[in-house]
């Protein structure tokens, strides 16, 4: 997953999940945390690229 | 006895001190708070003392010892509680603005009662991350005399071995006043290496039990499913007498597992001869985020095992990248979940580090919370399969010694030098061991085992700390 195509819709993601969530965020953390959000998918995607198998 | 050589011996020491009546807990306390007077505005380990309710158990503790009522080895022996730990002595921080002041108002949780029970004495609460999460975050604290910074409220844990470094997290301030010789063991938790790293950082000895050996009722959860209170000491044989007491299921911890009583340290003269100890460089020193100068303190480490008898195979870990990325993925969510609405109300009172990581885990989907807990059984399976053909597993507990604060913050690669994630993921018992100084900073052996083999940890560590005596080398600030 590539970071730069996500990182204008990652703001707005980030923002609409925590708003879901009642946590209204200034805007220097929303870039923040939004910023974080591309590694973040990485990571999860190579958790999930792991065969578990069917009996878990 | 003089205070020096107090500060200098472990808790097995110290009971054996006690017990022949060359000591009394009194003089213990004394001197361990003439040693915080001197060094604790240095090392940043205290964020409470309780100096008179100290003095007070020791006095009773005393009193009880000479009418003949000894509560167990570890009677009048002085602690130091990470402050996530509630305590009956004080309020529980987190190290933060944001946790409302009544948590933990309750008092000791059940470890702290047994604890307390035994005979141990509460100096104070020592310093942490911000709820235990992540790394120093300078905006919350005093780093220099500046007047913009002076009204910051939280002292900077600073490590013995070189105050301009960082001593390692979350249980810092248990860390460096082991290391500094302000109490002999004390109490921390571990999410993702927290007790383990900062006990590598420091050179002393961290514990983190399997999960579900030790309640954590009565501390401030950071992720549940991946958090173990654990004893950092001088060495694996006090951890292993704290550990004795500490263990034990409680029903105000649903993942507590009932299991017959155990002596952990009735095993530690065993050694290790015959023992088959899988060596992972594959994914630590041989990955490229080790140093140089670590690597060969482990390889030196590795030596001292096999010249005590112990079988060294390599070994290749299953799932290790995975295993220890998806302890922060899933930390995440969890923390988040304990966490949300705190952070609605509260969001300016958290640090700017702690309020930004805990948000990520609004960024976890259900699903993919789903599929870290399908990896973490994989990899029970597959790591259990390992264990049938070794006993422990040996690496370095981080490829890198502690930081320098003001260094480069690359979080990534700093995050690829901890080897304790897996662990936690993987819920089993694993211990750092001082393995000697890499660059002048101490550096650490990590052991783990299978699950619930805490005996087996506790007493390779012992052996090995039969054959070294980096447990014993005190840092410049003493």
């Amino acid at each position: 997953m590539d970071d730069e195509p996500l990182s204008l819709a990652a703001d707005v993601l980030v923002a609409a999940l925590l708003e879901l969530h009642g946590i209204a965020v200034p805007p220097d953390d929303l870039g923040a945390i939004a910023a974080l959000y591309p590694s973040l998918r990485r990571r999860m995607e190579r958790i999930h690229a792991v065969d578990c198998g069917d009996g878990s | 006895m003089k205070a020096d050589e107090i500060r200098r011996r472990g808790v097995v020491e110290l009971a054996a001190a006690l017990d022949a009546g060359s000591l009394t807990s009194v003089e213990m306390v004394r001197a361990y708070q003439a040693a915080a007077d001197r060094i604790d505005p240095q090392t940043g380990t205290y964020l409470s003392r309780f100096d008179d309710l100290a003095l007070a158990a020791a006095e009773q503790l005393d009193s009880e010892r000479a009418q003949g009522r000894v509560r167990s080895v570890l009677h009048g022996i002085p602690l130091g509680v990470k402050d996530i730990v509630a305590t009956h002595e004080g309020p529980t921080t987190a190290q933060s603005l944001a946790l409302d002041p009544a948590w933990g108002a309750a008092g000791d949780g059940p470890v702290m009662a047994r604890l307390r029970a035994a005979g141990v004495i509460v100096l104070g609460k020592t310093t942490t991350m911000e709820f235990a999460i992540g790394f120093p975050d300078l905006r919350l604290h005093r780093i220099d005399d500046s007047a913009s910074e002076a009204a910051k409220p939280f002292p900077l844990p600073r490590n013995p071995w070189g105050l301009d470094h960082w001593p390692g997290g979350s249980s810092s301030g248990t860390a460096t006043g082991v290391a500094a010789g302000l109490f002999p063991a004390g109490l921390g938790t571990d999410t993702a290496g927290s007790v383990r790293l900062p006990a590598g950082y420091c050179g002393v000895t961290g514990h983190k039990p399997t999960f579900g050996l030790v309640a954590k009722n009565g501390v401030v959860p950071l992720g549940f499913s991946y958090d173990h209170m654990g004893p950092l000491a001088r060495s694996a044989a006090d951890c292993a007498t704290l550990l004795n007491v500490m263990a034990g299921a409680d029903p105000g911890d649903d993942t507590t597992v009932q299991r017959p009583a155990e002596d952990f340290a009735a095993g530690l003269d065993r050694g290790v001869a015959g023992m088959r100890i899988g060596v992972a460089r594959s994914v630590t020193v041989d990955a490229g985020s080790a140093s140089d100068a670590v690597a060969g303190c482990f390889e030196a480490a590795l030596d001292a095992l096999r010249a005590a008898g112990a079988v060294l195979v390599a070994v290749q870990f299953p799932l290790w990248d995975e295993l220890g990325e998806s302890c922060f993925s899933g930390l995440f969510a969890e923390a988040f979940a304990w966490h949300r609405d705190l952070l609605a109300r509260r969001w300016d009172d958290y640090g700017v580090d702690t309020r930004r990581g805990i948000a990520q885990g609004a960024l976890i989907s259900g699903g993919d919370y789903v599929q870290i807990q399908r990896l973490r059984t994989l990899g029970r399976r597959r790591v259990a399969e390992l264990f049938q053909s070794v006993d422990l597993i040996a690496t370095p507990t981080t490829g890198t010694t502690a930081i320098r604060y003001g260094a480069d913050p690359d979080r990534a690669a700093r995050l690829r030098t901890l080897y304790t994630p897996p662990y936690n993921s993987l819920g089993l018992p694993a211990i750092a061991l001082p393995m000697g100084l890499a660059d002048s900073m101490p550096a650490s052996l990590q052991l783990a085992g299978p699950a619930f083999a805490d005996a087996v940890v506790l007493q390779a560590g012992a052996a090995f700390q039969h054959f070294t005596d980096w447990h014993l080398a005190t840092p410049p600030l003493w």
